[in-house]
């Protein structure tokens, strides 16, 4: 059921819930989760909610993590790291003409990113750009430039060495002098 | 006239003070080559017995500190060698005037410093014998590798910009008759039939140009492969963007500070005040206190940045640096590496060459107290979970590390003991633009004592120094 604005010039009350949803898929990011509903239940259908982080580094301040617009069922979501910490996240719908504004503030235990292995932790599947040529070709590419500095170095050594010696007068000066 | 007769006893004058380390070491040079010797001894025993005795377990790591001192050791000495070999590239490539009297003491210290610190990887292996499996099976995912890879490749550099400056040297000390067969062998060999040509010139200031030009790029990737080692692992604290630069600035920094102690220390043991004057050590403290000031910023752009993004583990991490834990050291380290040093230095009254000492000995203590906190607080807090590491060094670590940097210090002694200290084709070679782009001639009364009396070297001190050394009389001699 779909909020029902009540008239003209009467913005309803909004009442925002805050939740964290676990990963179903192995390896992809959890989310936070916001449902917007109105004071009979009922949810609140295509308005914005920001999601943000607490911080108190250098004095208190909020991170945006984004934000999302409200399904049928009232809920928005957004992805959020997966670092074991309790994080204090707040919810915030700025209100309408329709809809008052609201915001909540809670604390959410988000749980470690179990060990997958590279692939699964990046969350890539089939049809994601993968990075395996650059894998296959960079080592390559920079073991021929550290060759190629290698050689030219002792090259360079080498011909500065061999044009010095080929730089010399016929009669070496360093006899000139000799006592 | 006193200033036509200056040029051969300033000839005379500048290859005797050059040669004072290899002529008349002193005394004193053998007891202290004698207590390093000790020490680096005593180092060689406790890394014998930690191969013997069960690897690092004697050493002060656990489950959750597997890095300490070793990696710490690491970092800071190839960030000495780094400043030694960028102070004499950049000079040479900016042609500072200042540069001579000191260009050849930065590069056997960037060299001495470049091989000890080299050793600590291995150092810190288990099985150090498998060491050539780094080259026959290499990982190519490994930052490890490209460490290897990148050290050696800046080691080929360092030397040849060490061994290409002493060919003209070695040609003008050949046959000085002070020396004993062995070294004038040793010159013959490293002159390669220098005779100071102006086709020899150009083809020798090509090289060393190139070779400069290329040790920078190679010292920027060698420092920044090396914070690869940290900024690549998903770890609060390492994993940071800033790490290449950071490790960069910090390297040249602690270099720039063991080059004017290493300059210090030879001016006043060989009595070099003429040749490396006060001048000489203000200008490069000078390049110290920018750098300090450059590295202090960064330092605080790291903390930033990390703290202001707030991931809790990150906070955490700096509130242990800042306010917990780690504090003391880290604020000893902002107190002696940051904040002395640029006072010492700005204050006229203090940038003394005393003064200016004692600020490079608190930047290299204290920039190898900020490596150890670079290394340690990110791994004493468990990424997954778990109690909160300690570290303490073991004894079998100090003196690892001591012997080590002994041995650094031995073997700059030991290159001194047959290489010029002072770069003296260079510093003839300085002179002799100088005084041309003065557009004063040699034969001109005065020429060449446009340093207060300190460098009276004529238009042809650079033809006279090959052709007629000091050493055979009168330098008007004529073949």
């Amino acid at each position: 059921m779909t909020a029902t604005h009540r008239g003209e010039g009467v913005p309803d009350v909004v009442v925002l819930q805050m939740s964290y949803q676990q990963a179903t898929v192995i390896g992809t990011r959890g989310q936070l989760v916001a449902r917007a509903i109105v004071d009979d239940g009922s949810p609140v259908v295509g308005v914005t909610v920001e999601f943000l982080r607490e911080v108190d580094f250098l004095g208190p301040r909020l991170i945006s993590l984004g934000s999302a617009m409200t399904d049928a069922y009232g809920t928005a979501r957004v992805p959020i790291d997966t670092d074991q910490a309790t994080v204090r996240i707040r919810a915030r719908f700025t209100g309408s003409d329709d809809y008052l504004p609201a915001e909540i503030t809670s604390d959410i235990n988000v749980p470690a990113a179990p060990d997958l292995g590279a692939g699964a932790a990046d969350g890539k599947t089939g049809s994601e750009p993968s990075l395996a040529v650059v894998a296959a070709v960079m080592p390559s590419l920079l073991a021929a430039i550290a060759l190629a500095i290698w050689l030219f170095l002792i090259g360079l050594s080498a011909t500065t060495v061999l044009a010095i010696r080929r730089a010399r007068p016929s009669v070496p000066v360093r006899k000139e002098g000799r006592s | 006239m006193p200033e036509r007769d200056a040029p051969t006893s300033t000839t005379q004058e500048l290859h005797a003070a050059a040669l004072r380390p290899v002529l008349n070491a002193g005394r004193r040079f053998w007891l202290l080559f004698a207590a390093l010797g000790l020490v680096a001894a005593a180092g060689a025993v406790a890394y014998a017995w930690q191969l013997i005795a069960g690897g690092l377990s004697v050493t002060g790591y656990n489950d959750q500190v597997f890095w300490g001192s070793y990696e710490a050791t690491l970092v800071a000495f190839i960030g000495f060698s780094y400043g030694g070999a960028l102070v004499s590239a950049i000079l040479r490539l900016t042609n500072a005037s200042w540069r001579g009297p000191i260009t050849r003491i930065a590069e056997v210290s960037a060299l001495a410093t470049l091989l000890v610190g080299a050793l600590f990887p291995i150092i810190h292996l288990g099985h150090p014998e498998r060491v050539w499996e780094l080259f026959v099976r290499p990982n190519f995912q490994s930052p490890i590798f490209w460490d290897m890879v990148a050290i050696l490749t800046y080691m080929l550099a360092t030397f040849i910009l060490l061994a290409l400056p002493l060919i003209p040297d070695a040609a003008a000390l050949r046959e000085h008759t002070g020396l004993g067969r062995l070294r004038r062998w040793l010159y013959r060999l490293l002159s390669f039939g220098w005779s100071g040509t102006p086709r020899q010139r150009q083809v020798l200031e090509r090289a060393l140009t190139i070779v400069a030009i290329l040790i920078v790029p190679l010292a920027v990737i060698v420092h920044t492969v090396l914070s690869y080692t940290f900024s690549l692992t998903s770890r609060p604290g390492w994993h940071s963007t800033i790490f290449g630069p950071y490790f960069v600035i910090g390297a040249i920094y602690s270099g720039v500070a063991v080059v004017i102690l290493a300059a210090l220390a030879y001016r006043r043991a060989y009595q070099l005040h003429r040749w490396i004057d006060d001048r000489v050590i203000r200008n490069l403290a000078f390049v110290m206190v920018a750098l300090g000031l450059a590295y202090g910023y960064a330092t605080f752009s790291e903390l930033t940045t990390e703290g202001f993004v707030g991931k809790q583990v990150e906070v955490e991490l700096l509130y242990g640096l800042l306010l917990e834990r780690f504090a003391p050291l880290f604020w000893a380290f902002v107190g002696m590496g940051l904040l002395a040093p640029v006072a010492l230095i700005a204050i006229p009254r203090t940038r003394t060459p005393r003064g200016i000492a004692l600020a490079a000995g608190l930047v290299v203590v204290a920039m190898y107290l900020k490596r150890v906190l670079i290394v340690v607080p990110p791994l004493s807090r468990p990424v997954i979970a778990g109690d909160i590491g300690s570290y303490l060094p073991s004894p079998v670590e100090i003196a690892i590390v001591s012997g080590a940097a002994a041995g650094g210090a031995l073997i700059m002694l030991f290159l001194f003991r047959f290489l010029p200290v002072l770069a003296i084709d260079e510093m003839a070679e300085i002179e002799h633009e100088r005084t041309e782009a003065a557009g004063v001639g040699a034969a001109s009364p005065g020429s060449g004592n446009r340093d207060g009396g300190r460098w009276l070297i004529g238009r042809s001190f650079v033809r006279r120094c090959w052709r007629h050394p000091p050493w055979h009389g009168s330098s008007r001699r004529r073949p």
